[in-house]
């Protein structure tokens, strides 16, 4: 594999997109978020090297990494979006991915992790001073803290984009050509596996326990039969709709029992 | 004080439709710029209000500097739905001034850990499901699934968000009761469809391939002698199961689960047990 070669306007603007899909992430969540608009902020990735149809595989890729994922109550997550931005960068061509996903992609998001508690660390700081503010009644000030918070997001997502697409064509090269055959082949085993993680989160989180025919119902859909997703979740959209519409009228039903009323 | 906010009075607006839109659309900016391990969404909360307290505490100092006190402590809850619990606060600080803050405080505190576990929910099933949809298109080099997904985000941006802040305006407390039902049967049902879409993805997403291993001389193909007679995706469902079990072990979080999940893959690569999907 030939490492790529990137201008330094195409590594700031691939550096910035990870500052956006942070900041998208933290606030309107419109599709170019860190956590749910892994494949639009890809695409933009794609076409800074000029290459969108690239971006949206890489995209697909680590996307489906990230699915089932939230990061609720301050959860820090591996920073799949910023992998993917350097995976968009690196890869050069189609054929490349999963290799440039493996090699440097996955251990990229797993390892700058902490970055991500540093940042939410460092706008207590920002916290404070807009204790401070706000304690005075000083509304311009408060806003400023507020802001200020951007920094922490912005400087933990960019850094780690930033050093890997400066180093990132030599070391691919250098480990792709010193790599066992072994090694090769399980990184790639582990990214076709990763998905996993999510989706068991999700069940976690789910009543699975309650539902799980559901779970077996989609999977059986796929498995045995090749559905695509699309079908599969308007299957569960029918049966959920009639669900909805079964407990609704029981609540109804027990409103007006209890009421002592039947005159609906 | 309660008798009072109940009172249909509330009904009456003071804010204009544009400007309960506004403040949907500054909490969507500000809800978690400065999120921190402290007080979280706390200055998010206060920095979307600013120019409604300006504006409501105009000629009561007093009561301004009440409302920026009340505002400045821990706040965290679901993006959405904290659209509902600003309606609420708005509306009676709107009508009572600083005399309605206690019960604003109140309110706040007691609404913000119902709606994160509900909103939540909601929202990692909501995003689940249009994500699948779209990761499955675009594995296959279509654009559309995405599409579908933006226009839902921006449905939750420009329509629900607004909506739900003004029906959390013009309803007051009284909704929450009313709206606690309904809410925990829309997660149900879309517990069903989210679970649904779930296992349709561990069996198109999840690439597992077992190789061949040497048992005393005679070689055994796993994924053709072994796996595939019990079942299509026999992996994908047995590495789902393994981290769903480790998830439940004390102490596990979703990196260390990675690590996990990498080191035994690689171990089992080397020793030829799976091979390259």
């Amino acid at each position: 594999m030939d490492g790529v070669n990137l201008s330094i306007l195409q590594i700031i603007l691939l550096t910035a997109l990870a500052g956006i899909s942070i900041i998208d992430q933290m606030t309107f969540t419109l599709g170019l978020g860190a956590v749910n608009g892994i494949i639009g902020v890809s695409i933009l990735a794609g076409l800074v090297v000029g290459n969108p149809m690239l971006g949206l595989l890489v995209g697909g890729l680590f996307q489906s990494y990230a699915l089932g994922i939230g990061m609720f109550g301050g959860t820090a997550i591996p920073n799949w979006a910023a992998a993917a931005i350097m995976v968009t960068g690196l890869a050069g061509s189609v054929s490349n991915i999963d290799a440039t996903a493996a090699i440097i992609g996955v251990p990229v998001a797993a390892l700058t992790v902490q970055l991500d508690v540093l940042g939410r660390f460092a706008n207590v700081a920002f916290q404070h001073r807009g204790d401070k503010y706000a304690k005075e009644g000083n509304a311009k000030q408060v806003l400023i803290s507020n802001t200020l918070g951007l920094l922490g997001w912005t400087i933990s997502r960019m850094t780690p984009v930033f050093l890997g697409l400066l180093v990132g064509p030599a070391l691919i090269t250098m480990l792709y050509e010193s790599m066992p055959i072994w090694l090769s082949t399980g990184l790639s085993a582990v990214s076709k596996i990763l998905p996993a993680i999510g989706m068991s989160v999700l069940l976690r989180y789910l009543p699975t326990k309650e539902y799980w025919h559901y779970l077996v119902a989609g999977f059986v859909l796929v498995a045995w039969f090749n559905a695509p997703i699309l079908a599969v979740s308007l299957i569960g959209l029918a049966l959920a709709v009639n669900s909805f519409k079964t407990a609704s009228n029981q609540t109804k039903l027990t409103e007006t029992v209890e009421g002592g009323g039947f005159d609906e | 004080m309660s008798k009072e906010i109940m009172n249909s009075e509330l009904s009456k607006t003071k804010m204009t439709e544009k400007e309960l839109r506004d403040i949907s659309y500054r909490w969507s900016w500000h809800r978690s710029l400065a999120w921190n391990y402290e007080k979280m969404m706390s200055l998010g909360y206060l920095s979307t209000l600013v120019p409604f307290l300006e504006r409501n505490y105009k000629d009561d100092e007093e009561g301004r500097m009440q409302a920026y006190h009340t505002h400045s402590v821990f706040f965290n809850s679901c993006p959405n739905l904290s659209n509902l619990i600003l309606g609420i606060d708005v509306a009676i600080e709107d009508k009572l001034g600083k005399e309605g803050l206690p019960t604003v405080a109140a309110i706040k505190n007691s609404l913000m850990g119902p709606f994160a576990g509900i909103g939540d929910a909601l929202v990692v099933t909501t995003n689940t499901i249009f994500g699948s949809i779209a990761v499955s298109m675009a594995l296959e080099g279509s654009y559309l699934g995405l599409g579908i997904w933006i226009v839902w985000n921006f449905t939750l941006m420009f329509y629900i968000r607004p909506l739900l802040l003004k029906i959390g305006y013009k309803q007051g407390v009284e909704l929450v009761t009313t709206l606690k039902d309904k809410l925990r049967n829309l997660t149900n049902s879309a517990s069903m469809l989210g679970l649904m879409v779930v296992g349709g993805m561990i069996a198109s997403i999840i690439g597992v391939r077992f190789g061949s291993v040497d048992l005393f001389g005679s070689v055994i193909d796993l994924q053709a002698k072994v796996f595939d007679p019990i079942m299509p995706k026999m992996g994908a469902a047995m590495i789902t199961a393994l981290c769903y079990y480790l998830l439940g072990k004390k102490g596990m979080t979703v990196v260390r689960l990675l690590w996990i999940v990498m080191l035994l893959t690689l171990i089992l690569s080397f020793f030829g047990i799976l091979i390259k999907p």
